[in-house]
């Protein structure tokens, strides 16, 4: 703990005045609404009653963004649930600064246009992307280590990076099942009373690609690209064939092969603890 | 133990080739002989107050557990008197390596590892003893390895 005391706070500084640096100016943009320069936001003053004070907020707030982008290095450096639990607690100080801010200073209204509620939330959706795609970055890096570590010692590789080589032979049984079948599906339908579609996309969809996903997983545990590739391979059967209502195809074939996958992959984990001596 | 010299004239210097069914206290005491390096003392341990003596290859981990020091090897587990990093110094420059606070690996006991979605790596070592290596310490199994 003295150890991560000691690094946080020289980058917690840096980070902070950094952060009073870059984003004195894209505040004062943001402030006038994407239309005018203001150093002070009008809605904080109005609410404090002081704009000296809403610019200390709006400083103090800046600073801390800034100190906890220098930080958030840090969290990764842990693993396991230390890893799980810092990294989100991050992401929650990070969400709760940025949230006062955009509150605070009324960010909502951009072009004469006031988003509120959901550009908050499509922020807020970024800001949880851009979370995954750091973890992505350092698992992929990890993962360089161990293959290193593993080579040196002389054993076996492994498995490859997010079972992709494993992956491969279902995803050309996914790419028939989501883009072929439902053509087909289609050709053969009454267009008037789509029976064939909807015992398609309520039943046979679900249930295929949760059995799919579940053999997978019990064949090489969890395989995150499988339940992908059925999203991304029902995306061009529902652009060609149906109508954007149809979308949700794809959200179906994903959820169950991601179902199926965790179930398979749960059971192949509970199989190898029971032959554990 | 069976002794073979064999003449052979294309060679520019002695080469020695030790050939044993598993790795023995004997067998890696002639083999540091050979390389003119000092024979590696092999490890007092205890079990109900009873001493033996354990070879390094023997030793699969050493493990720090409820305020005792814990030597597993294939043949069980025994209580060693030093300190976690005592055996860390003692054994530095060995094929062994400290993989968390409270472990300290052989490496040529290592049969697998696997990376976590957490970034965990999960250490297998023969029969199937797990550790869990922290991350902290990876850059340290790095340099053993390379050393």
């Amino acid at each position: 703990m003295e150890e991560l005391k000691k690094q946080a706070v020289p980058r917690a500084l840096i980070g902070g005045l950094a952060g009073l640096l870059v984003l004195t100016p894209i505040g004062a943009v943001l402030n006038g609404h994407l239309s005018a320069v203001k150093w002070v936001s009008g809605d904080l003053a109005q609410l404090v009653g002081s704009g000296a004070l809403a610019l200390a907020i709006q400083l103090v707030l800046y600073f801390l963004l800034g100190a906890l982008a220098g930080v958030a290095a840090l969290p990764f450096a842990d693993d396991g649930k230390t890893l799980a639990l810092r990294s989100l607690a991050h992401f929650a100080a990070t969400a709760g600064v940025y949230s006062a801010l955009f509150w605070l200073c009324r960010w909502t209204n951009l072009f004469g246009m006031d988003h509120d509620l959901g550009l908050w939330l499509v922020e807020l959706a970024v800001l949880a992307v851009l979370y995954l795609l750091i973890w992505l970055g350092r698992w992929v890096g990890w993962y360089a280590e161990v293959a290193a570590i593993r080579e040196k010692l002389g054993l076996a590789c492994g498995p490859s990076l997010f079972h992709w080589r494993e992956t491969l032979p279902y995803v050309g049984f996914a790419c028939l099942f989501c883009m072929a079948v439902p053509a087909a599906v289609w050709a053969c339908d009454d267009h008037r009373i789509p029976v064939l579609s909807v015992l398609y996309a309520a039943l046979i969809l679900p249930i295929v690609g949760f059995m799919s996903g579940l053999s997978l997983g019990r064949r090489h545990g969890f395989c995150p690209l499988y339940p992908l590739a059925c999203g991304l391979f029902c995306l061009p059967a529902v652009l060609a064939l149906m109508n954007s209502s149809a979308l949700l195809h794809c959200a179906v074939a994903l959820c169950a092969a991601l179902a199926g996958n965790l179930v398979g992959a749960a059971g192949r984990k509970l199989k190898k603890e029971a032959e554990m001596p | 133990m069976k002794v073979e010299i064999q003449i052979d004239p294309s060679l520019d210097e002695p080469v020695a080739v030790l050939r044993s069914p598993s790795p023995t206290e004997e067998v890696e005491a002639l083999a540091a002989r050979l390389r003119g390096e000092a024979v590696p003392q092999p490890f007092t341990v205890y079990r109900e107050r009873e001493a033996a003596r354990v070879s390094r290859s023997m030793v699969l981990r050493f493990y720090a557990e409820d305020k005792g020091v814990f030597c597993q090897t294939g043949k069980g587990t025994f209580t060693v008197r030093q300190r976690l990093y005592e055996l860390e110094e003692q054994l530095a420059g060995a094929r062994f390596v400290r993989v968390s606070n409270s472990e300290i690996v052989n490496l040529d006991r290592v049969t697998a590892l696997d990376l976590t979605l957490a970034g965990t790596i999960k250490m297998t070592l023969e029969g199937g003893t797990v550790c869990w290596v922290s991350r902290r310490y990876v850059r340290k199994i790095r340099q053993a390895l390379e050393a």
